[in-house]
């Protein structure tokens, strides 16, 4: 699913965030990246997604070479992968329901259908009665909920979440780990990169630890 | 991209017109007004090509032949001189003619001078004013020619003439261009930063760099397009004045008339404003796109 061979990323200002990282994510599974900040978790998910290329070593998701795509080839892995950030992004001016459609615009889906999805996911995050309200009417959690929904209405193969709890509070930052728990079960791959300890410890999963650009530790079912 | 896809990135572009719509009437305003600066050119230009070719139409291009040598040689040889569109042949005895004709009673005095002294006569007709000292020069080199003659001064000072309005126009044309390039990126780079979360959005979800780049491209489309519509319009409704009132002011003056003119020039400016808009437009969004 996702192969990482002595992947290296050295910035253009001589910056090392990754040193010979090897990695393999198999389909369905579940992986906490953690590591302290500037550890390189940000990297490894932006190497994914094609948003930088590796200065070394290679970098496979569901068997393309994301280091050698063609620029124009980039934005077709990117519709296999749904992201997840932090502060949400979700755009002010557009409705629930819109902000969700949006994703599905890109690829052209017929309005039927985007309507059909759109509908799927606000069920699966449980916020079909807010389809038309503007996110800044949401509380946080919600809008993680919206901004997850939008991730994962392309069906992609993997999820990818940097710190999607890190502006939410204990309470709804479980309710958002369950949710991409969920989406986990339903077959999506899931790597999420987390400062939360205590998520991590409780739920047992595979645990990926980076400390300066390097893989430190790697176990099933780990802790923090 | 879909028909479907194309039309809601079209009505975008006009959102993002209009979600700032003073800058935009003010921006094509003056781009407007740079386009009928053009257009008055253009129908300046065109009027001044039309007359340089008819006074050049009336300048005769003589070959004089020399004595004995083959006129079917010589006709062959001029014909296939490039820019060369007609050709007449006056002979002597028809030259001769001509001037008895010419000289009426006094054609007597002709009878002194004993033989025909006048040479076999080529007339050229020439595709272009411009062609005509090239054509000349080369029928001059041809075996059997003795002389070639043309208004050469005349024309010179007419083909200067209408080569310093082209210089000059293209010039003016280059930096009105440049200027309203200028104001179209400007513009739209302002809709470009107003709409930077939804374009990084775009790019994260798989969106092409031509599904981004749309709805600018159709937003400067929008401004090149109407700043050309009015021009044109204003352009043809001047042209329409002057030529109801040219034949009282300025009886001599041959213009063209309007829609050898107006057609030209709608064109002009409309592929003008086309070129405009497109790669204004994408100049703003390159930054944003990778």
């Amino acid at each position: 699913m996702i192969n990482f061979f002595e992947v290296s990323k050295i910035y253009p200002n001589g910056t090392a965030a990754l040193y010979r990282i090897n990695l393999t994510v198999g389909k369905g599974e579940f992986l906490f990246l953690v590591g302290p900040s500037g550890s390189g978790k940000s990297t490894v998910l932006r190497l994914i997604t094609g948003e930088e290329k590796p200065t070394e070593g290679k970098v496979l998701v569901s068997d393309l070479n994301v280091g050698r795509l063609r620029r124009r080839e980039i934005p077709y892995l990117r519709r296999k992968i749904g992201v997840v950030f932090q502060d949400f992004r979700l755009l002010p001016n557009l409705t629930v329901a819109e902000n969700i459609a949006f994703a599905l615009e890109v690829s052209e889906v017929k309005p039927k259908e985007t309507r059909r999805r759109v509908r799927q996911v606000l069920e699966l995050v449980g916020l079909s009665h807010k389809a038309a309200i503007y996110p800044d009417e949401l509380s946080g959690g919600e809008r993680q909920r919206v901004s997850i929904a939008r991730a994962i209405v392309n069906n992609p193969l993997v999820l990818l979440a940097d710190e999607p709890t890190g502006n939410l509070d204990p309470e709804t930052s479980w309710e958002i780990v369950k949710l991409l728990e969920t989406i986990n079960q339903r077959g999506t791959t899931v790597i999420m990169a987390t400062h939360n300890e205590t998520i991590v410890n409780t739920l047992q999963k595979r645990v990926v630890a980076m400390a300066e650009g390097r893989t430190v530790r790697d176990e099933r079912r780990g802790t923090y | 991209m879909k028909l479907r896809t194309t039309v809601k990135l079209a009505g975008e572009g006009m959102t993002n017109l209009r979600a700032r719509s003073g800058l935009g009437i003010t921006a094509v305003t003056i781009i407007t007004l740079a386009f009928i600066i053009v257009g008055f050119f253009l129908q300046i230009y065109l009027n001044l090509d039309n007359l340089s070719q008819s006074l050049a139409q009336r300048l005769q291009l003589r070959v004089f032949v020399a004595e004995g040598a083959s006129l079917l040689q010589l006709e062959t040889g001029l014909r296939r001189l490039p820019g060369v569109s007609g050709l007449d042949i006056i002979t002597k005895e028809e030259a001769l003619q001509s001037l008895k004709k010419q000289l009426g009673e006094r054609a007597q005095l002709l009878e002194l001078v004993g033989q025909n002294p006048l040479p076999n006569t080529f007339v050229l007709q020439v595709e272009r004013a411009e062609l005509i000292p090239g054509v000349a020069a080369a029928a001059t080199g041809l075996d059997g020619v003795e002389e070639v003659v043309y208004g050469r001064e005349s024309l010179g000072k007419l083909l200067n003439l209408v080569d310093a309005i082209s210089w000059l126009s293209l010039a003016g044309g280059i930096v009105i261009f440049s200027a309203t390039l200028f104001i179209v990126v400007n513009t739209i780079r302002l809709t470009v930063i107003a709409r930077k979360q939804e374009i990084a959005i775009r790019r994260l979800v798989g969106a092409t760099n031509s599904f981004i780049r749309a709805p600018f491209l159709f937003e400067g489309l929008y401004m090149g397009l109407t700043a050309a519509c009015i021009a044109s319009l204003l352009g043809d409704l001047v042209y329409r004045l002057v030529m109801q009132e040219a034949p009282q002011v300025l009886p001599f003056l041959p213009l063209l008339p309007r829609n050898a003119v107006s057609p030209l020039v709608t064109v002009a400016l409309f592929l003008m404003g086309i070129l405009l808009g497109l790669s204004g437009s994408s100049i703003s969004v390159r930054r944003y796109l990778r």
